[in-house]
């Protein structure tokens, strides 16, 4: 009797699958017919009117790239060697669990080390970092290094890679946990001398901690799911982030001191190391993304902080997206197509959201109806698919939070601007 | 590309998924039209409920205000006066606006301007009025109580329905919209976007709240009136025939009028069942300016007579007194167009500057009230005395007082400086620019002229054997029922007891001359009207 029930249920899994699948589909005809209502009417503004129809272009391209980006089968004969760099600081909670992670790792125990770097922790990071060499010592060469004065996380890795001795340098974040399958996967990438790096999926840690990591957790699966994805058809990732992604150590060295020594606008670069160190590879070699090498990672559980990460995230973005513009139209077509269309949309999303939700109620009275109805839209295309491919959780709930963070964060991307120069990391 | 999976199965999804969204959306754009009024309804029905709703709980709480000024009865009987209306209307103002816009364009009102506008009406106490009750009361069948007044729209624009309904809704009231009937009942299936159409037309028929009237079927355009391309309007000049090389003849003119007149009454009142009984000229214009056919205001307005009971236009500095006065008995109505730029003071300012003023009437200083109408030249304002100056291209000045169009019997007493001018008026029993009489002196002579119906005659003159200093001079006038008399700094010199009986009733002006141009000024320091008995 179980069984014939549990039958039925399987099958009408499928059905529910389907059924969101053809949400996603209701969803996309809504926001094409919106489009077509719309645009004969945004006010007359050829500016606004280009904007509804470039960004739904892109997203649309974005989901159309990703269903056809193909990772590569894993060869049991190219197995280079890794080693895994941790920078830390004050991680006392999280980093011996990240390191342990990495015996676990599906990979030959001969072919790996690690180096742990204690950036100038004041608790007992340092402490959890001996430990956990003595634990796992015997089995992987672990390096701890220790700096009694914080020199930033750029410095960090670049120790790291100085230091290491094998082919693959993996940086993992202190708060980051990799599957066990996450390293064949990653390094798979290698076999072709043109990748420069590779990025891994990073779902996150803290999911089901409230609504705000809720709203992270479909927003990093979405931007590594289809953004990445989409990127990476073109080998162009643009960010293999710091939580966890491979670079081939090798190319690594040809920059790694322009790059700790960066300055932008007279001042140190110090967040955006990932972001940064990507914009270099990408310059001469490629870069991917491997949906297959998971790790899963903390994000920020409270307003305050999240805010501040984003601020970060924000200005590295403005930083990097300048330099990365003065190279990028020499790489594919359509990279490159991409690549300024987004530029052009992350500049003008302000501007658009303004005029929609501030300028013209003020001057009319009216409420922003249509602008908010079609972001929503939006945002509900991408929380469908995030359904469709992680099965049932809190995904509506988290698109209201999207959306919600969305509106209430735009001023987040000019405020980044006014205050690019100050390199302060803030409270994290 | 090696990243790429370009596998049957996914291409073959994505293609079909594709042509299916390329045909939904192509589907859309066919049927948006029919599909646009299911939605546009249900979307339009919620926005105008959300709206009506609004507006009723801002009037519930505007009329708590008024309840609590209605509390104050006792201790300051004055707040309320403006609220509890009581007698009969003397004269009925009609209001004109067009569509309502969002961003000002100096030219149509905005939303907001509108709403404050109507609501400050409804709390002084103002009321609107259909047409029918309108028409009898200019032909003086029927009385209407105090502070009445009509409400209409030009043109039939969408603009001029949707953010105006859920207003009226909200303050009961009505109102009437003229129709360009070429555009909004049309036998073309393309809906215009910016007209309201049959449908719409009709719905506003239902609500009770909107009376349909005519504007034109294709007459609210300019067209060429001239060899050289010159543009002008429809109704009021003859075309040029391009093909024919000419203008069109007299019985041209007439039929193509008379044709487009009675085509948007016979649409009204098939397309939509409703009597067509009244017709707004476009642009206001029956040729009272400019045309290229003399006729043209006579033939126009025998042709819109044949048709309407009714005929609007917007009222112009010469017209006289803004408002329409019981047993007018004219056809030809005059509309207060609302300017972009008024705010709700500026309207109510407007509105009770025409209603009937009271005698005795007083006034020191006019600065203080705006209700000198300029008929003609410039009329400004120096250390609080009223100031009528000819202008640069113009051989002398006018005004009138709005709202005495009522006056019977008085003695009217001006004090004033005559700097220059070979003539001076002090006008009486003023209907409108053709009607009335007036005390004139012109040099060593003072006369008394009636002008009836536009003809002007000298009914009795004198000559003055003092010399008058002008300088802080008193003119005086009385009327008495067929008896009119003028006096300077207090003595009788001139007065007549035939006046014609038409001017039985009328208000006051003053008017100055001289055969140069830019070359006569009077300024009025004082005015004081007494009634006689």
């Amino acid at each position: 009797m179980a069984k014939i029930f549990n039958k039925i249920k399987k099958r009408l899994a499928v059905f529910s699958d389907f059924g969101f699948w053809f949400l996603f589909f209701v969803v996309l005809y809504l926001i094409l017919l919106f489009k077509i209502s719309t645009t004969s009417f945004v006010g007359g503004v050829t500016f606004f009117k280009f904007y509804s129809i470039l960004i739904f272009i892109y997203i649309i391209s974005r989901f159309f790239l990703a269903y056809f980006h193909r990772s590569i089968k894993h060869d049991e004969g190219y197995q280079p060697s890794i080693t895994f760099v941790v920078p830390a600081k004050n991680e006392e909670d999280n980093v011996a669990e990240t390191i342990r992670r990495f015996l676990h790792a599906d990979y030959p125990k001969e072919k790996i080390e690690i180096i742990a770097i204690n950036d100038g922790s004041t608790d007992s990071t340092y402490a959890e970092m001996l430990k956990i060499k003595k634990e796992i010592g015997q089995e992987i060469p672990v390096t701890v290094v220790n700096w009694k004065v914080n020199r930033g996380k750029r410095a960090g890795m670049a120790e790291g890679v100085r230091r290491a001795n094998h082919e693959i340098v993996i940086f993992i974040d202190s708060d980051s946990f990799i599957a066990p399958d996450c390293v064949k996967h990653l390094v798979k990438y290698f076999s072709n001398p043109r990748v420069g790096a590779v990025s891994g999926h990073t779902d996150v840690f803290n999911r089901d901690t409230n609504l705000l990591t809720q709203m992270q957790a479909t927003r990093y699966f979405i931007a590594f799911s289809v953004y990445k994805a989409a990127e990476s058809v073109f080998g162009n990732v643009t960010c293999c982030p710091g939580c966890c992604s491979a670079y081939r150590r090798e190319y690594l060295l040809e920059f790694i001191d322009v790059w700790l020594n960066q300055r932008f606008l007279g001042s140190e670069c110090t967040f955006g190391d990932d972001r940064s160190l990507t914009n270099f590879i990408i310059r001469k070699y490629e870069a991917v993304y491997s949906p297959e090498a998971k790790a899963h990672t903390v994000v920020p559980d409270t307003l305050g902080k999240y805010i501040k990460q984003q601020q970060r995230w924000k200005k590295s973005w403005i930083r990097e997206t300048l330099i990365a513009s003065a190279f990028m139209w020499r790489k594919n077509f359509f990279a490159a197509l991409s690549y300024y269309s987004y530029v052009i949309l992350a500049l003008s999303a302000p501007i658009v959201f303004i005029r929609a939700v501030i300028w013209h109620p003020y001057l009319t009275g009216s409420i922003p109806l249509a602008y908010l109805a079609g972001l929503f839209l939006m945002l509900l295309l991408h929380g469908i698919y995030y359904r469709t491919q992680v099965g049932p959780r809190a995904w509506f709930l988290s698109v209201m939070t999207f959306w919600f963070y969305t509106v209430m964060l735009m001023w987040q991307l000019p405020w980044a601007m006014i205050t690019i120069r100050d390199s302060r990391w803030g409270t994290r | 590309m090696k990243y790429l999976d370009f596998s049957r199965l996914k291409v073959l999804r994505v293609t079909v998924i594709a042509i299916l969204l390329f045909c939904g959306s192509y589907a859309f754009l066919f049927i948006r039209e029919s599909l646009s009024q299911f939605t546009d309804g249900m979307i339009l029905d919620s926005k105008e409920t959300a709206a009506y709703g609004f507006y009723a709980a801002k009037l519930a709480y505007a009329e708590n205000d008024m309840l609590g000024s209605l509390a104050r009865i006792f201790s300051n009987r004055s707040t309320v006066e403006n609220v509890v209306v009581t007698g009969t209307a003397e004269s009925v103002p009609v209001l004109l606006y067009h569509g309502l816009v969002d961003i000002p364009d100096g030219e149509n009102i905005t939303k907001t301007n509108f709403e404050a506008q109507m609501f400050a009406l409804k709390q002084a106490g103002w009321k609107t009025i259909s047409v029918e009750d309108f028409n009898s009361f200019v032909k003086g069948e029927k009385t209407l109580p105090n502070k009445s007044f009509l409400l209409t729209f030009d043109d039939g624009a969408k603009s001029s329905y949707y953010p105006v309904d859920p207003i009226l809704r909200a303050l009961d009231y009505n109102a009437v919209t003229f129709i360009i009937s070429g555009h909004s009942l049309t036998d073309s299936d393309r809906k215009s976007s910016y007209y309201l159409n049959a449908n719409e037309l009709r719905a506003m028929k239902r609500s009770g709240r909107w009376e349909i009237q005519a504007h034109a079927d294709s007459g609210h355009v300019f067209q060429s009136i001239s060899i050289n391309g010159e543009q002008g309007h429809y109704y009021t000049n003859k075309l040029w025939l391009k093909e024919l090389g000419r203008l069109e003849t007299d019985d041209e003119y007439e039929q193509r009028i008379g044709h487009d007149i009675s085509l948007v009454k016979e649409k009204i009142e098939r397309v939509l069942d409703i009597a067509s009984v009244s017709f707004a000229f476009p642009y206001g214009d029956f040729a009272q300016n400019i045309t290229n056919y003399p006729e043209a205001q006579r033939v126009l307005l025998n042709s819109v007579k044949d048709n309407y009971d009714l005929a609007f236009f917007q009222t112009y500095p010469s017209a006289g007194f803004t408002q329409n006065y019981f047993d007018d008995n004219t056809f030809l109505v005059k509309r207060i167009d609302v300017g972009g730029a008024w705010t709700d003071a500026d309207l109510l300012r407007v509105l009770n500057a025409g209603r009937s003023k009271e005698i005795p009437l007083h006034i020191y200083d006019f600065s203080l009230n705006e209700e000198w109408i300029k008929e003609w030249g410039n009329i400004g304002l120096k250390n609080s005395s009223l100031v009528l100056r000819a202008g640069e291209k113009t051989t002398g000045a006018a005004v009138v007082l709005d709202g005495t169009r009522n006056w019977e019997n008085y003695h009217l007493k001006a004090l004033i400086d005559w700097t220059r001018g070979e003539s001076l008026s002090l006008v009486a029993r003023y209907k409108d620019s053709k009607n009335f009489t007036s005390c004139n002196v012109s040099g060593r002579f003072i006369r008394i002229d009636e002008s009836i119906n536009g003809e002007r005659k000298k009914i009795a003159e004198t000559s003055i054997d003092q010399n008058f200093s002008w300088d802080n001079a008193t003119f005086e006038l009385s009327v008495h029922k067929n008896t009119i008399k003028c006096f300077i700094d207090g003595e009788e010199l001139l007065s007549v007891d035939s006046l014609d009986s038409s001017l039985d009733r009328g208000g006051i002006g003053f008017k100055v001359w001289d055969p140069v141009e830019n070359n006569s000024e009077v300024i009025v320091n004082q005015l004081i009207v007494e009634k006689l008995l």
